[in-house]
């Protein structure tokens, strides 16, 4: 009696995952700059996993920040402004700055005292070669894209597309990150899957509807950014099976918040999925 | 139409009757105890007493288990399947899972800890030789056939000196002892799986007994094996082949033949997600067993075998990962009864053991790697040699002690360890105590990035880079049969610390990178485990059943993480199970289990955010958390008839509700986004077992 008389004692001492961790909201900030392009940040807040069905993506959206680039010899302030084609709806941009490779880029974002900061190196871009378009077997609906390239050693490389129908930004491919293996030469020809996002209401496929004019870009990005979207991918790809998810932290650049700051070099492929 | 016999239990008694009138009694029990089998000596002993070699007596029990004085439990598998059935197959690691002390992190888990330690490092065994996996997918039932193996023997964390190199618990399956006296046969068919036991003497000496299980798990449980947007596949069969010998008065030689596999995959929708899982045991295993009138062997020689094969495939990528590890060797112990006032017992054994393993490696296509070459295969020998003194100290108290050594050599790493081993046996009206102290070897290690055990953790032999892990534990015991047998109460207390345990810190996405080496991911560190079980058991009447309760913390403390201790994967913090079985007439039994327990650990997540259109989980604390609270309510009816056109048969129906009450039990809990509503989603993933009826059909002849 007295052993059962403990068992509530002895369960309370244990939390479970329904009790509220308690942690405190934290800016987030997904921004990239592109050799020749302008720099972006979406800026967001983290948000407590205790009740998400009451939260919106219009309720992450931090709109009155101060964002701000340096390139190590000149600093912008980047504007914030409704961007409806994107999930969350609002982006900072500025076109005072703009991406060269090997320069160190360096975001700020200042919101009711909490201040994050983020430093990136923009490697060197690689060119594509090719970007084929293949058939699908018992499909006629669907294309794979393949993109080819001779990568360069010790760089680290991620594909970004670009479909309209899914989001009015590049985002990154599912399972799309790549780092060559130490000693191999030669081109290679990766998949480039479709993004696998949260956000799209049907199932996902890897491949492309016939008639879409898609964007496809290889980026060349530092082993810290890579590291990032790598665990990125483990997510995307296995996050929701029940006998390979893991908990392991995407971890990041931004010091003082959550997200990744990436200067990417680039190249862009416009292709017709025909 | 007439109940079908009792099942038998089998004492084995050596005996040096001191006068006739204890010949005449065993002799009684020869004729009234039918059906009976005794192999009697004539030799008269020169102070005019008889000297009986060797008596078995076949009795017949209801009893599932049994506590013996030194708190290890022999569990009969005949009878636990007649009383707990998961989708009509009988299976004594279900039933050895709800015992104190022992717990499995949900429903999916293939493996359970024994106090607190990690799934590899509890030893399953067929004739005492090693299996290396003992679960068919998902723990929905082990690989060890209860009617092939009805006698299992658990010892949790008091050994006898001859415990093999694991940690922790020690799990024996075995064919009941008595031969076959004639063809007998049990045929099982579940809604999973179908299996036939067949049993034939070989002259009066001999006999062989074959198994075959085979499911049909996709035909009928397909779509209820979905989750989500994930399409499971399965299936699996097993094997066993035994033959024993009766070679004179005192000697035995059994042969053991077991193979296994599974076939799993999993194909994700929402993913583009395809894997496969294969897995197999293959053991061969002979053995010798003497039993003299002072002095006993068991002597076994063995090859056992474990293979896995993980593969996924997503779109034009893919990637095959098998790892392998291969026990070859022979290990014996014995006794031998000096006496004396103080009635020395000497145990002693010697072991060799030759390990050969490949780690997991990565074959990826499709991403732009060369391809890989499979790694250099690892050996390793270890030989071993244990003493140890037992001996009284007092009238009721006999105290055990001696040491073990275990040479190790495995590519450089040549290490001798000593583990030294007392227990101490305290008999009195109140019950049997047993203080036991003792170190422990496990040259092996288990690693993966399933948190419940599955067959793709791999093992991996330690070297100069992951040295051998060690444990010492202290643990009493308590075992008390008051009422006159009709009551069993038993409790124990443990306390373990471990060296060079073992995790994975890899991910699934790990494997596809250039020059994948698991060892590069393998993290070493600390590990104390403590707790307490207690069982209350009503063994005797219409009505049985036990209670337990069981309350235990395992942690875990890796330099590289950190110099906190953490909570381990597989640690239970509370666990009761109440189960009763009724007997309402001589042919029908009524049956019921209700099993708590605490969630499993989990590393919680703290926070949300969206990057790349993705939601995104930030985690806390190590496994600082748990899932919420596990429980159910198992119902079972079994009932025993015979068919008059069918003379000689035994049939018997069992009809078994898993988790009747239907609660939901947690395994998994995810985030996401509900584009319907536009909002943020927790997703939970529950276990297989959600109101599970199933029948099952067994005969016997």
């Amino acid at each position: 009696m007295m052993v059962i008389g403990m068992m509530p004692v002895l369960v309370s001492c244990q939390k479970t995952i329904d009790d509220d961790y308690g942690a405190a909201s934290r800016l987030v900030v997904e921004g990239w700059i592109d050799s020749d392009g302008h720099p972006t940040v979406m800026l967001t807040r983290s948000f407590s996993p205790m009740n998400p069905a009451d939260i919106t993506v219009g309720d992450l959206v931090v709109r009155w920040a101060k964002v701000t680039i340096s390139d190590g010899e000149r600093t912008a302030t980047m504007i914030g402004r409704v961007d409806r084609t994107v999930t969350p709806p609002f982006v900072y941009t500025t076109a005072d700055i703009k991406g060269r490779p090997g320069k160190r880029y360096t975001v700020t974002a200042e919101y009711d005292g909490e201040r994050v900061s983020a430093v990136c190196v923009m490697p060197e871009p690689s060119a594509i070669g090719r970007v084929d378009v293949l058939p699908v077997a018992s499909c006629d609906t669907l294309r794979e894209v393949t993109l080819t390239f001779v990568p360069e050693a010790d760089r680290c490389y991620q594909l970004v597309v670009y479909d309209p129908e899914m989001s009015g930004r590049f985002l990154p491919c599912f399972m799309g990150t790549y780092r060559p293996e130490a000693g191999m030469a030669g081109e290679v020809t990766l998949t480039v899957c479709r993004p696998n996002i949260d956000t799209e209401r049907d199932d996902y496929t890897p491949y492309f509807a016939v008639g879409h004019r898609i964007g496809v870009a290889l980026t060349t990005i530092t082993t810290e950014v890579w590291r990032f979207w790598h665990q990125y991918d483990d997510v995307t790809a296995f996050g929701g099976n029940i006998f390979l998810a893991g908990s392991v932290p995407l971890g990041g650049n931004i010091a003082g918040g959550y997200g990744v700051w990436s200067a990417r070099g680039w190249d862009y492929r416009t292709v017709v999925v025909d | 139409m007439k109940p079908m016999p009792r099942h038998r239990i089998q004492l084995h008694i050596i005996v040096r009757a001191a006068s006739t009138a204890w010949l005449s009694l065993l002799c009684g029990l020869t004729v009234h105890g039918a059906p009976t089998t005794a192999e009697m000596a004539d030799s008269i002993d020169p102070g005019g007493g008889v000297s009986l070699r060797e008596v078995t007596v076949e009795a017949q029990s209801r009893r599932p288990a049994r506590v013996a004085g030194d708190a290890s439990m022999t569990v009969d598998a005949s009878v636990t399947g007649q009383r707990m059935r998961a989708f009509g197959e009988a299976d004594a690691m279900r039933w050895i899972s709800t015992l104190p002390g022992i717990s499995a992190a949900g429903d999916y888990a293939s493996g359970v800890s024994v106090d607190g330690t990690e799934y590899s490092h509890t030893y399953y065994g067929i004739g005492g030789a090693p299996v290396f996996f003992p679960y068919h997918f998902g723990g929905i039932f082990s690989v060890f056939n209860s009617e092939h193996m009805p006698v299992v023997h658990l010892e949790k964390s008091v050994h006898t000196p001859d415990m093999p190199p694991r940690l922790g618990g020690r799990i024996d399956f075995a064919p009941r002892r008595g031969l076959t006296e004639r063809v007998k046969g049990v045929v099982n068919v579940g809604l999973l799986a179908s299996s036939a036991t067949v049993s034939a003497p070989l002259g009066d000496r001999a006999d062989v007994t074959a198994s075959a299980r085979v499911s049909y798990i996709d035909a009928l449980y397909g779509s209820m094996l979905t989750s989500n947007s994930t399409d499971i596949g399965y299936g699996f069969d097993d094997y066993n082949l035994t033959a024993r010998v009766v070679a004179g008065s005192r000697d035995r030689l059994g042969v053991h033949l077991f193979y296994n596999r599974d076939f799993l995959r999993t194909n994700d929708d929402r993913y583009a997600l395809d894997t496969r899982f294969r897995w197999h045991n293959f053991l061969a295993a002979g053995e010798w067993e003497h039993k003299g009138e002072r002095f006993d062997w068991h002597q076994n020689v063995y090859c056992s075998t474990f293979g896995s094969t993980f593969g996924m495939n997503m779109s034009r990528v893919g990637a095959r990962i098998p790892s392998s590890i291969t026990e070859s060797g022979t290990r014996g112990h014995g006794s031998y009864v000096a006496g004396g006032l103080r009635g020395v017992r000497l145990l002693f054994g010697a072991s060799a053991a030759h390990l050969s393993g490949i780690p997991q490696w990565a074959a990826v296509s499709g991403y732009g790697y060369a391809p890989s070459e499979r790694p250099a295969r690892v050996n390793a020998f270890s030989a071993s040699a244990h003493l140890a003194c037992e001996f009284s100290i007092a009238p009721s108290l006999r105290l055990t002690a001696g040491a073990k050594m275990l040479v190790y050599s495995s590519a450089g790493y040549r290490p001798l360890f000593v583990d030294p081993t007392a227990t101490l046996t305290w008999t009195t009206r109140a019950g049997t105590f047993n203080l036991h102290a003792a170190g422990y070897t496990q040259p092996l290690h288990q690693v993966g990035f399933s948190d419940i055990g599955l067959a793709s953790n791999f093992w991996l032999i330690a070297g100069r880079e992951l040295k051998a892990q060690r444990a010492r534990t202290a643990a009493l015991s308590w075992v008390h049969s008051p009422g006159g047998d009709e009551w069993e109460l038993s409790a124990d207390v443990y306390y373990k610390r471990l060296t060079g345990a073992s995790e994975y810190d890899g991910t699934t996405i790990t494997l596809l990178e250039p020059g994948y080496s698991a060892m590069e991911h393998v993290i070493t560190g600390d590990g104390r485990n403590y707790g307490a079980g207690v069982m209350v058991s009503r063994v005797a009447g219409r009505l049985t059943g036990s209670c337990s309760l069981a309350w235990g913390r395992a942690q875990r403390r890796f330099p590289s993480l950190g110099d906190r201790w953490v909570t381990a994967a597989v640690e239970q913090r509370l666990s009761a199970t109440v189960q009763g079985h009724y007997r309402l007439t001589p042919a029908i039994g009524l049956d019921a289990a209700w099993t708590y327990a605490t969630g499993r650990p989990v590393t919680p997540v703290t926070a949300l955010y969206m990057i790349g259109e993705n939601v995104i989980s930030e985690f806390g604390e190590r496994n600082s958390r748990c899932m919420p609270a596990y429980h159910r309510l198992d119902l079972s009816a079994s009932w025993n008839f015979r068919i008059k056109r069918w003379p000689g048969i035994d049939n018997m129906l069992i009809l078994s509700v898993i988790n009747a009450y239907g609660h939901s039990n947690v395994s998994i809990v995810t985030f996401g986004y509900d584009t319907d509503e536009a909002v943020f989603a927790r997703r939970e993933s529950a276990s297989l077992y959600k109101f599970m009826p199933s029948l099952a059909y067994v005969m016997r002849f």
